[in-house]
């Protein structure tokens, strides 16, 4: 009965997550920018050289029809001849005027950004009234954590002594989850508005609890072989997976299946001991009165043991090496492809996401539309402090693996040094701003945006100064992300497919030895 | 300007600044709903037009056409619509294609909304006779590279259409994937293309929902972008017929899904807000939240290592899944034994009260914050304008909130039993 999300739909692909693809498709705006308006004023003019002919209507089927009463007419005589196309050219114009589009804005679209109010040093809360609150509990990573056995610990803190924790917040509506964000993890629940308070104690009380047990640990040991399962099943996330584990281990959340079979209680509780080190913060969104969200706050995190700080891991950017790594899935029909490399964590990171966008479009209009290799492309950016990972994503017809990845590292060269003009760069800036406003749209989402800006250590205004600096971007900026961020030697290619297929075509384009791995890294 | 004036002249009568939901007279209905909490709106075109209308011997015909109907109309050719959407900051766009309806949207800056509905009523109206050859074989080719992405490569998905494939008989409009068969998908003509246009897609077949920071003007727009499009009679609905099994069908799954066992299942069940429909939903959240693993683990450690459960809503009958990852050197064969334990158990009325409160609770909190979102809200009015139910949602947490641990147990009873089901069983890679 469900009626949102509709299950087996099949959709229009948009590219990478979030719609860049979109802002990305105007990475042809360079010159489509321009050319779209020529085409504005061609689409006013055309249909007058149409009619010039002597036919009324424009286009079929209209214009079949007016084209053959046209010819009639010329057998009746003048007359009534004149009198039809008048009448058809009566109609033909009703329709006419759809050539023009409405008139343009002569301003730039409005764009806010959630308002983040600090109420204390660890308690941040953004308004938004509504009949649910969100709450989330934001925990910043140091050195000295495992990231899979991390969050396989929060999870199981999440669920709670089994489930308890779970089945309380679910009397309050709400299904707790663990969101992986790298430089830190964010426990995160939505309820009933009215439940705000009980629901923030039950989240805050859950990361102290000490009553896990071993049957716990191996019932989510299970479930987490199952996921681990579905992940590696899909060729393309096999493949991410490859490339974080060898570039940016820290976004990595999963981990593999050897690890996960190895893990105890104990591990477990020494985890949650590295957890509890650092205090942690609160996020609320939702209509709260404050005094009162303070005082719940107090209450619920005063007494936490722990520093706030936790020792920051060190920023060590791994190299991708002169090698492919390929894993072998024999007899598929499309080869799996992921490039990507470390991207350092002082980054530019908003330089960094628009060029992604102009990589994107161009990739897939060369690989989706003119060599029609591909359904999809995306590129990605996860920043992370320590070392974060840009990513281009495809699958593609197996027999053009070659040529397709061929193709688009030669799209990556071609990037370097892309000169974007100003009209462009403003264009695609205001695409993210809009953007940024779509994804603020549920309270989920910016409860994550403002634990991301915690756990990353940017200022509170940094969502409204992000949609400043992106209504302004400047070309430099852009151009150095593309010429720095997207050399094609500079990536790890990783491939999955029919080792045979792959073996054959990539191995003549000389980038370095093919290396099979079919194992836990 | 005369136009326009005209245009507002013929508007039908609606209050600028009010919620609204009325016909044009050519039969488009539309739904207006007011939503100021950010300057954006959502447009949200569903033509009620999926893959149960596809001819027999052209599966994935809808969904074809969804993609040649983002290739241009008449007077909004590609490039031109796409370098709009990038001047008006309208990227934020999409379509999708079901069973019953094909749904085209964006989500846009609220300034965009005439220029969006410009688009829309091109599309609506002026795609057919638009395209050749050349352009089907375009769309071709990325709808074939969308079946292997989507349905080939990803082993779970290939159960679910190996369920679909067992459970309806060929020519039934479940048949199958939406995406269609390749040798249907090579089939198709532009020709047939445009004989699903002419035939489905018009006003009269079509839900116009715009829910944000509407313009007062938005009523004159629609009237006159959408208003002189020709009305045609709605077609006449397929016929879905309704499937019953009696005796169970096992199938083995194409390939493995990776170590360990999996199992997909699939009953026919009631459809959309018929009875039994929303006990369906609540019993798949008791059961994916707990409800599953503390009813299997009373007789030893679960085989299941991970359960997923959901009630796929279809007007005429819809789909009840059940899917279980077994651990590694597990045998399938136990993993719907398990099932069925546990399912029995459920029939008798072993989901107590509190596992059927808490799932009611959730599904109702979740569907109060899918409403945040305005293309989600847009798709929700759109879905119950289609249903002929009230519009906002309250139909919906009325009947999961009206369910009772007995009528879970009926659903679990009388729906899902073993000789109800297809299954499909995929052994663990050796």
């Amino acid at each position: 009965m469900r009626v949102a999300g509709i299950a087996n739909v099949e959709r229009r692909d948009r590219g990478c997550a979030g719609g860049r693809a979109r802002g990305g498709a105007s990475a042809k705006g360079e010159v489509g920018t321009a050319k779209d308006a020529r085409r504005r004023d061609a689409g006013s003019t055309e249909p007058s050289c149409r009619r010039g002919t002597g036919s009324v209507a424009t286009a079929s089927p209209a214009t079949v029809a007016g084209r053959e009463r046209g010819a009639s007419a010329r057998r009746w005589g003048a007359p009534r001849a004149w009198l039809l196309a008048w009448l058809l050219g009566a109609c033909a114009s009703n329709q006419s005027w759809r050539h023009n589009a409405p008139e343009l804005p002569t301003h730039a679209p409005l764009v806010v950004a959630p308002r983040i109010e600090r109420l204390g040093p660890s308690l941040l809360h953004v308004r938004r009234a509504g009949p649910t609150t969100a709450i989330g509990l934001v925990l910043r990573t140091g050195a000295e954590i495992d990231p899979p056995l991390a969050s396989f610990t929060l999870e199981l803190l999440a669920r709670g002594r089994d489930r308890a924790v779970e089945d309380a917040l679910g009397e309050l509506g709400g299904a707790i989850e663990v969101v992986w964000l790298g430089d830190g993890a964010l426990l995160r629940v939505e309820v009933e508005a009215s439940a705000w308070r009980e629901a923030l104690t039950i989240v805050t009380a859950a990361l102290r609890s000490a009553e896990l047990t071993a049957e716990d640990v191996e019932a989510l040991r299970r479930e987490r072989q199952a996921a681990l399962q579905r992940r590696d099943g899909d060729p393309a996330r096999r493949g991410l997976h490859l490339l974080q584990r060898r570039l940016a281990p820290r976004l990595d959340a999963l981990g593999e299946a050897r690890a996960t079979a190895g893990w105890s209680i104990e591990h477990v509780r020494k985890a949650q001991e590295q957890w509890l080190r650092a205090r942690p913060a609160l996020v609320v969104v939702g209509e709260v009165p404050q005094a009162e969200l303070a005082r719940a706050a107090a209450g619920a995190l005063g007494e936490w043991r722990g520093s706030s700080a936790m020792s920051a891991p060190a920023s060590e950017l791994a190299a991708a090496r002169r090698e492919v790594l390929v894993v072998p899935r024999p007899g598929l029909a499309q080869t799996a492809i992921v490039v990507g490399r470390a991207i350092p964590g002082d980054a530019d990171d908003l330089a960094l996401e628009l060029a992604s966008a102009v990589v994107g479009s161009a990739l897939r209009e060369v690989l989706r539309r003119d060599r029609g290799d591909t359904y999809s492309v995306a590129v990605s950016h996860a920043p992370v402090r320590s070392g974060g990972l840009l990513a281009i994503e495809t699958q593609v017809d197996a027999v053009a693996t070659g040529a397709s990845l061929r193709a688009l590292l030669s799209q990556l060269k071609a990037a370097q040094g892309r000169f974007l003009t100003g009209d462009v760069l403003r264009l695609l800036g205001r695409a993210f701003q809009v953007e940024r406003m779509l994804e603020h749209q549920r309270l989920e989402a910016v409860v994550e945006a403002v634990a991301r800006l915690h756990v990353a250590g940017r200022p509170d205004d940094a969502l409204a100064a992000e949609l400043r600096r992106l209504g302004g971007v400047r070309d430099d900026d852009v151009e150095r992300a593309l010429s720095r961020w997207f050399e094609p030697a500079a990536m790890q290619v990783v491939l999955i497919g029919d080792p045979e297929v792959i073996r054959a075509q990539v191995e003549p384009l000389g980038l370095g030895p093919l290396k099979v791995i079919d194992t836990d890294l | 300007m005369l136009a326009a004036v005209l245009a507002l002249l013929a508007a039908p009568v609606v209050t600028p600044g009010q919620d609204a939901h009325y016909r044009l007279d050519n039969g488009l209905e539309v739904i207006l709903r007011h939503d100021r909490r950010a300057p954006l709106v959502a447009v949200r075109l569903r033509v009620h037009a999926g893959s149960v209308d596809d001819p027999r011997g052209r599966s994935g015909l809808a969904h074809v056409v969804e993609h040649v109907a983002h290739e241009g109309s008449t007077h909004v050719d590609r490039n031109r619509r796409e370098g709009l959407e990038y001047t008006l900051s309208a990227h934020a766009n999409n379509a999708e294609t079901g069973f019953y309806a094909t749904e085209y949207y964006y989500t846009a800056p609220a300034q965009a909304t005439e220029h969006v509905l410009w688009i829309e009523a091109d599309r609506l109206g002026f795609v057919r006779g638009q395209h050749g050859a050349p352009t089907l074989a375009g769309v071709r080719r990325i709808v074939l590279n969308e079946r292997r992405q989507r349905a080939e490569q990803d082993p779970l998905a290939r159960l679910e259409i190996q369920a679909l494939t067992a459970l309806f008989p060929a020519g039934h409009p479940y048949h199958g994937a939406i995406i269609g068969s390749a040798d249907d998908l090579a089939a198709t003509t532009i020709a047939d293309v445009d004989a699903f246009l002419g035939r489905h897609v018009q006003p009269g077949n079509a839900t116009l929902v715009l829910v944000g920071d509407l313009p007062a003007e938005t009523p004159a727009w629609i009237e006159r972008q959408f208003g002189d499009l020709p009305a045609q009679p709605r077609p006449p609905a397929r016929t879905v017929p309704q499937v019953i099994r009696t005796t169970e069908l096992r199938v083995t799954a194409e390939r493995p899904v990776g170590a360990a066992p999996a199992v997909l299942m699939a009953w026919p069940s009631p459809a959309l807000d018929a009875e039994g429909d929303a006990a369906a939903d609540v019993l798949a959240e008791a059961l994916e939240r707990g409800g599953y693993v503390r009813l299997a683990r009373a007789e030893g450690p679960p085989e299941a290592a991970e359960f997923q459960a959901t009630q796929r809503s279809l007007p005429n009958q819809s789909v009840f899944f059940v899917r279980v990852i077994g651990r590694v050197g597990g045998d399938p064969a136990r993993l719907v034994a398990e099932v069925d334990r546990v399912l029995a158990r459920v029939a008798e009325g072993a989901l107590a009260e509190p596992a059927v409160r808490r799932a009611r609770l959730r599904l109702a909190r979740e569907h109060r914050s899918a409403l945040q979102d305005l293309q989600d809200r847009a798709a929700v009015l759109a879905a119950e304008a289609a249903a002929g139910k009230p519009l906002g949602g309250t139909q919906d947490v009325a009947e999961w909130t009206a369910v009772t641990p007995a009528e879970v147990a009926r659903f679990a009873r009388e729906v899902l039993r073993p000789e109800g089901r297809v299954a499909v069983l995929a052994e663990g890679e050796a």
